[in-house]
């Protein structure tokens, strides 16, 4: 009786695990990729979260058309993430979980200071709160040029991918 | 001046320009403003609500797909599955009412509450209903979440149809906008402009009449101004201009340069001013009138006569003169009073005669009683005759020497004389006549002996010889005997003014008559005794004399006073004396 107890007990902690662990599930792995202009890859990595987490980290104080008030999004730069691979990203195409993509720039990142967002306030954004990783532009510090519909497009959310071109 | 209307603040064109600069300032702020809606309305997103719903459409779609999916085959892959698309759905639900475009859409908070339970629904599900890999109830958990989730289908529909009527009419509007892009502003702005030219032009018009105006009226002015000047140089009157501070003269008229001197500068001026000064207004003022006499550098004197008075020329105070020359007028005055002297000489004539016929037949007596007493030898009652004689030759001569005197021409210049003794004088020539007519004289004469005034004596002394023979005459006509046959002759002084009068018993004046006495021609004597001129005359002479003549009825007879100033500088310089 008692070992049967236990195993129910067990079963449900694994559920509650698994079910838990489905909310952080490997979707949390980022894949990048390097490319030359006609598509040939250069290098690919897949990075988790401790990987992500170890790369440099930038803060973007802002508000956002899809959020209400001012939040601290962190994250790393995307210029960091290019830097894991070869030299010379002139643009970068990120891939959400629907499938949906949008190229940036590199003076996006160079110039506009854009992050891919992991953290909101100091927490990691699951998917229902667009993440695990979302293109943050700092539109508070330049709404002239960021708070425009073209800069919206680009701040991709529930980014699973992203694919540098190197020319 | 009208000029003065035109220019009150709230004149009709100030308002009108008021209300268009209004206009333009407004419409270039309508103008701008409208830009950067247009502006805006590119900016927004093509991104409106309807993408929003649509995209969580897509999301529901595949969710529904995936949790089929999952019951049929229930692994941990498509469970996971499931998970990550239900977060994505979940992540595109509040957007529809949450994000700015979202709330664009008209009814959207209506669909709020509904959107949100099946937001509460996904979360629960997320949040730890998710069943377990292989598990039993797997396929019903996911069936009912399937069931649960259908309901939202109709709902992201309907808000999708609602983006779509609505993303039409902001088309539809954005059409029209682009279409008639800025009408109103640029109307106005076209309005506003087109007025302000109309302005200005207006403007320009009447500035330019009113300076035809301005231009005309000075003309008109100059004209005048010429035509005054003509008139002045052209009027036979002396016309004079002069600055009293230091008497010299700023204008005179061709008249007056011709009577006086023809050079302004001329010293013969200054002695013009101060005679006239003299004479009309005092050294106080520069207001007066009467007449009076210049000697030019040649001798000849002028009688002149008018007024002076003040007047600003050149921005200072100045007198102005105006002067007739009386001159040939006075001269047959006097010629007429000579005449008329003459005549009364003429009536005086058998008077006269008679008078020196006593002495001359006393000095024949005399010569006669002188020849017997020489005869005689008796030398010293001789010595009596002669001196007899010798008095009455002086007797004669005086006789012929007040004829002599009042047969003389007038001096022509503006004298002083003694008043007491022309009145003595006057009174001593008619003397004997009116002993001869019994006419009793009484004098009063209260004037201190020296009394000076202005005028010419023997004209003084013919006022009153002519006044002492109509009262003879009037006498003789009304027939009055005794007590009533007296004439008194009153005069007095009271330092300002002098007072003589001359009053009768002789039945005064008849009243139809009083009010012309002293008319020309007008004459109570027949026809070969009187002229008619006698007060006529001496009224003239009174008044340049600057006395005044009346006559008023008194008891008996009439009252004839003669009223003269007493001259001040006469009286200061006996003083000084």
């Amino acid at each position: 009786m008692q070992a049967t107890v236990k195993l129910i007990l067990a079963a449900m902690l694994f559920a509650v695990v698994s079910g838990a662990a489905q909310a952080l599930s490997p979707h949390s792995n980022l894949t990048v990729r390097w490319t030359s202009p006609d598509g040939a890859v250069l290098a690919e990595v897949a990075l988790d979260e401790a990987d992500m987490a170890a790369l440099e980290q930038r803060e973007i104080r802002t508000s956002t058309p899809w959020t209400e008030g001012v939040h601290t999004f962190s994250g790393p730069p995307i210029g960091a993430l290019a830097a894991l691979g070869p030299e010379g990203a002139r643009r970068a195409t990120f891939i959400a979980l629907n499938s949906f993509l949008e190229t940036l720039p590199v003076e996006d990142w160079t110039e506009h200071g854009a992050i891919l967002a992991m953290k909101r306030n100091g927490a990691r954004m699951d998917i229902r709160e667009h993440g695990p990783y979302w293109v943050m532009f700092p539109i508070d510090s330049d709404p002239d040029t960021l708070n425009t519909q073209r800069y919206h497009a680009r701040m991709v959310w529930q980014v699973k991918e992203v694919v540098f071109v190197v020319e | 001046m009208s000029w003065s209307k035109d220019l009150r603040w709230w004149n009709p064109l100030t308002l009108i320009l008021a209300i268009t600069s209004l206009g333009l300032f407004a419409s270039t702020a309508a103008l701008y403003w409208q830009h950067e809606r247009s502006r805006d309305a590119l900016a927004i997103s093509v991104r409106t609500p309807g993408w929003v719903a649509y995209q969580a459409q897509l999301e529901l779609v595949q969710s529904l797909a995936a949790i089929r999916i999952a019951e049929l085959d229930p692994t941990a892959e498509e469970l996971e599955n499931v998970g990550i698309r239900l977060s994505i759905l979940r992540s595109r639900l509040p957007l529809l009412y949450g994000s700015e475009r979202g709330r664009l859409l008209p009814d959207i908070q209506s669909y709020k509450s509904l959107l949100q339970r099946h937001e509460m629904s996904i979360d629960r599900y997320l949040d730890g209903a998710a069943p377990a890999p292989g598990s039993p109830e797997a396929g019903r958990l996911l069936a009912d979440l399937h069931g649960e989730l259908s309901g939202l289908a109709p709902t992201l529909q309907a808000v999708l149809q609602a983006a779509i009527a609505y993303n039409a009419e902001i088309s539809r509007r954005e059409k029209l906008l682009a279409e008639s892009p800025a009408t109103l502003p640029l109307v106005l702005l076209f309005a506003s402009g087109s007025l302000l030219v109309l302005l200005l032009f207006v403007q320009t018009v009447r500035d330019r009449w009113r300076l035809r105006m301005t231009e005309q009226a000075e003309s008109e002015m100059a004209a005048a101004r010429e035509n005054l000047r003509a008139v002045i140089e052209t009027t036979p009157a002396l016309i004079v201009v002069f600055d009293p501070v230091d008497l010299s003269i700023s204008f005179a008229n061709a008249f007056a340069l011709a009577l006086i001197n023809p050079a302004p500068d001329n010293p013969d001026w200054k002695r013009f001013l101060v005679a006239m000064r003299t004479a009309l207004t005092g050294p106080d003022t520069l207001r007066g009138m009467g007449s009076f006499s210049f000697q030019r550098e040649d001798g000849s004197i002028l009688a002149l006569r008018g007024s002076c008075r003040l007047v600003v020329w050149e921005g200072r105070d100045q007198g102005l003169i105006a002067l007739a020359d009386t001159t040939q007028l006075r001269d047959a005055e006097y010629q007429i009073l000579q005449a008329a002297k003459l005549s009364t000489l003429g009536e005086m004539a058998s008077a006269i005669a008679h008078e020196i016929n006593q002495p001359l037949a006393v000095i024949r007596m005399a010569a006669a009683n002188a020849r017997r007493l020489l005869a005689n030898g008796e030398e010293a009652a001789l010595m009596a005759k002669l001196e007899r004689i010798d008095e009455q030759v002086e007797r004669a001569r005086r006789i012929i020497d007040q004829v002599r005197r009042y047969g003389r021409k007038p001096s022509l210049r503006s004298e002083s004389f003694v008043l007491p003794r022309a009145i003595d004088l006057a009174i001593s020539f008619v003397a004997e006549q009116y002993r001869m007519a019994r006419i009793r004289l009484v004098l009063d004469i209260d004037l201190p002996t020296d009394l000076v005034v202005e005028g010419e004596q023997t004209l003084f002394e013919q006022v009153i010889v002519n006044l002492l023979l109509n009262a003879r005459d009037a006498f003789e006509s009304e027939d009055i005997e005794g007590e009533r046959r007296k004439v008194t002759i009153t005069a007095a002084t009271d330092g300002i003014k002098i007072r003589i009068s001359l009053a009768d018993a002789a039945g005064g004046i008849r009243k139809e008559i009083m009010s012309d006495v002293f008319e020309p021609f007008t004459t109570t004597k027949p026809d070969d005794k009187g002229t008619g001129l006698g007060l006529s005359l001496s009224r003239n002479i009174v008044r340049k004399m600057n006395g005044e003549i009346s006559v008023e009825n008194v008891e008996d007879g009439a009252r004839f006073v003669i009223v003269l100033p007493v001259p001040v500088i006469a009286y200061q310089e006996r003083n000084v004396a």
